[in-house]
């Protein structure tokens, strides 16, 4: 059927600088964004609305359209194409309730395969970079994506409380960045994401897409359209092991992502020394260089009404004179992982390790708030807090602390890390940055309260799968 | 919506419409764009919406024809939903291959707000999203809001 759109919902013509065009300079791309909400509603509701952070609509709609064309502009701004990138746009119902939302759906519309100028054989792209490496609109009839919003988000019984900031500014307290949430729906529909499914390794009807040829797995050295569906599935789950090697990418790596890993550095016994990933408490003070070193000691309590586990540190340590001065291990459950913290504190440990009782990884971080912590504390992996239990009786030594050779969000060999973890996430696995990464990145699978308009490493992940950039235009707006 | 709503526009026929005219551009296809083509028709077929009986799709002109896959995915629908997409492929006259994409391929961003007040996002396939609001799947936690305990 058409995919054509009648021309009075056009929305907006964003970035369109009239350049004027050798034959084979590619022109600033024009991101046009296609109305689909009716009158009065959504992109056209004509509540009056008070200026938010630089965005001096006066209407709800005038105020969601500027963000959405604002969000539109960044891309324009940085990337090339003869042919319009058309995004269909709505506010509409998605599925919420009190306490979680669909912010948004989004998904590139069409994609192509083996059209002119293509230099990967049956390679798909998302149609707006196969419309770019053409260099002509294979699809004139057809937009390229669709974004549709959530016209209830803040109200009641839909996340009440936290609306869509509408202005310009990442200021959006405890609401949701409307600009940030559009900037990365959209990078999705240009091309940020693999068409494959994550689940059961199969490529998209068989045949990879743009994105997966600059995925590779270190541990088998393959990249993803030359692995069997079983080892895309293994690599999927295979965390801080999975990295983008496109060029583009990969030279912007120094200039994005900061030195500074968390890591816990086990330096023997010899049979299990080596680097162990941990997640970082919100509480306390941060890891630093060279870090806190010493012996693990494997905590106890007592099993009581606090904390049914004898190495749960839901109650006073009892073993205090072994912990003091030492690195205490102890188990997740039951308590909060402050308690936790401050039993091992107050025993005299000099930092904390928190052994996960779920299987997975990455370890994810330790919530919680007591500013009477003073020392360091990580969740480490069930898995890795087993290995770490297996050897205390030949006895453990370790740093915990930041390696500062190292840059966050990327591998040792300097790649960009893909998000990979384990058990495997569909729609988050494989199609965004790795959340280790530091600063934040706009296309980690969450957004981030400190984003900015900048691109960072996903401008560049864009020449690697097709587009051409106009690097002149900075990293952001 | 680029996928109109086909209630007024659809008609029920009592016979076959002509198969699919040949594509000019099979014979430039690829094998392995070819072998692409018929997995997305096979599964197209195979996923295509139960009916009640044949339907045809008007044209611009007032000319009859078959529905497209997505048309008929509309038709189904029911009442006031939203059509579901699914994945249909053209051959071209080069030889390239345009695939219209289906729900399967969309995500979705979420947000579940936890005992603290705090947000967490995260994307999740389009098909699923609905587990994670209601809870019954759970986002990763995420660095700026992870568990307390």
């Amino acid at each position: 059927m058409s995919r054509s759109f009648p021309r009075s919902l056009l929305l907006a013509l964003v970035a369109s600088t009239a350049v004027a065009l050798s034959a084979r300079a590619d022109p600033q791309a024009q991101v046009v964004l296609v109305n689909l909400d009716g009158p009065n509603v959504g992109l056209n509701d004509p509540t009056p609305v008070a200026p938010v952070g630089g965005n001096t609509g006066t209407t709800l709609g005038e105020q969601r359209r500027n963000v959405l064309a604002r969000a539109a502009s960044l891309w324009a701004r940085n990337l090339k194409s003869f042919a319009p990138v058309r995004i269909e746009v709505t506010f509409g119902p998605r599925n919420c309730n009190a306490t979680g939302a669909v912010l948004a759906s989004t998904g590139a519309l069409a994609a192509d395969l083996n059209f002119k100028h293509s230099k990967l054989p049956d390679t798909w792209f998302h149609i707006a970079v196969a419309n770019a490496v053409a260099k002509t609109d294979l699809d004139p009839t057809g937009d390229d994506m669709i974004v549709i919003f959530n016209i209830n988000l803040g109200a009641p019984n839909c996340l009440a409380g936290a609306p869509f900031y509408l202005g310009f500014d990442h200021n959006e307290g405890t609401g949701v960045d409307l600009l940030a949430t559009a900037t990365h729906e959209y990078a999705h529909g240009l091309g940020f994401s693999q068409l494959g499914n994550v689940t059961n390794g199969t490529l998209f009807l068989g045949l990879p897409d743009t994105y997966n040829r600059n995925l590779a797995h270190l541990r088998t050295g393959l990249t993803w359209d030359r692995m069997t569906n079983a080892q895309r599935i293994a690599a999927s789950i295979d965390t801080y092991n999975v990295v983008w090697i496109g060029p583009s990418v990969t030279q912007a790596v120094p200039s994005v992502l900061a030195f500074g890993v968390p890591l816990l550095q086990v330096t023997s016994p010899a049979s299990i020394a080596g680097s162990y990933a941990v997640g970082t408490a919100i509480f306390g003070p941060p890891l630093s260089s060279p870090g806190v070193s010493g012996q693990v000691v494997l905590a106890t309590d007592p099993s009581d009404a606090a904390g049914p586990s004898p190495t749960d540190a839901c109650s006073p340590i009892t073993n205090a004179a072994a912990v003091s001065g030492k690195i205490a291990l102890a188990d997740r459950g039951t308590c909060g992982f402050i308690v936790k913290v401050k039993n091992l504190q107050n025993a005299g440990a000099i930092a904390a390790l928190i052994a996960d009782n779920v299987a997975g990884s990455p370890p994810p971080g330790l919530g919680g708030v007591d500013p009477t912590i003073v020392i360091p504390s990580v969740r480490i992996s069930l898995a890795d807090g087993n290995t770490l239990k297996g050897q205390l009786a030949a006895g453990v030594t370790a740093t915990l602390g930041v390696d500062l050779t190292r840059r966050a969000g990327a591998s040792a060999e300097g790649f960009a890390l893909i998000n990979a973890p384990n058990p495997v996430v569909p729609g988050s696995s494989i199609s965004h940055w790795d959340p280790i990464a530091s600063p934040n990145l706009i296309m980690e699978p969450a957004i981030n309260p400190d984003l900015t308009d900048n691109l960072d490493l996903t401008k560049p992940l864009m020449e690697d799968i097709g587009w051409q950039l106009d690097k002149s235009q900075g990293n952001g707006l | 919506m680029r996928i109109p709503f086909l209630g007024a526009a659809a008609l029920l026929l009592a016979a076959a419409l002509p198969a699919r005219a040949a594509e000019p551009g099979a014979s430039k296809l690829s094998p392995k764009a070819a072998a692409a083509v018929k997995q997305a028709r096979s599964a197209s077929t195979a996923n295509a919406p139960a009916t009640s009986g044949l339907k045809a799709q008007k044209n611009d002109d007032g000319r009859l024809r078959a529905p497209t896959k997505e048309e008929e995915a509309a038709l189904a629908a029911p009442s006031g939903s939203a059509p579901v997409r699914v994945t249909s492929v053209r051959v071209n006259a080069d030889g390239s291959v345009i695939a219209t994409l289906g729900d399967e391929t969309m995500s979705d961003l979420v947000a579940v707000k936890g005992t603290d007040g705090k947000l967490t996002t995260g994307c999740t396939p389009h098909n699923d999203s609905s587990k994670v609001v209601e809870g019954t799947v759970s986002l990763p936690a995420s660095r700026t809001a992870p568990e307390t305990r």
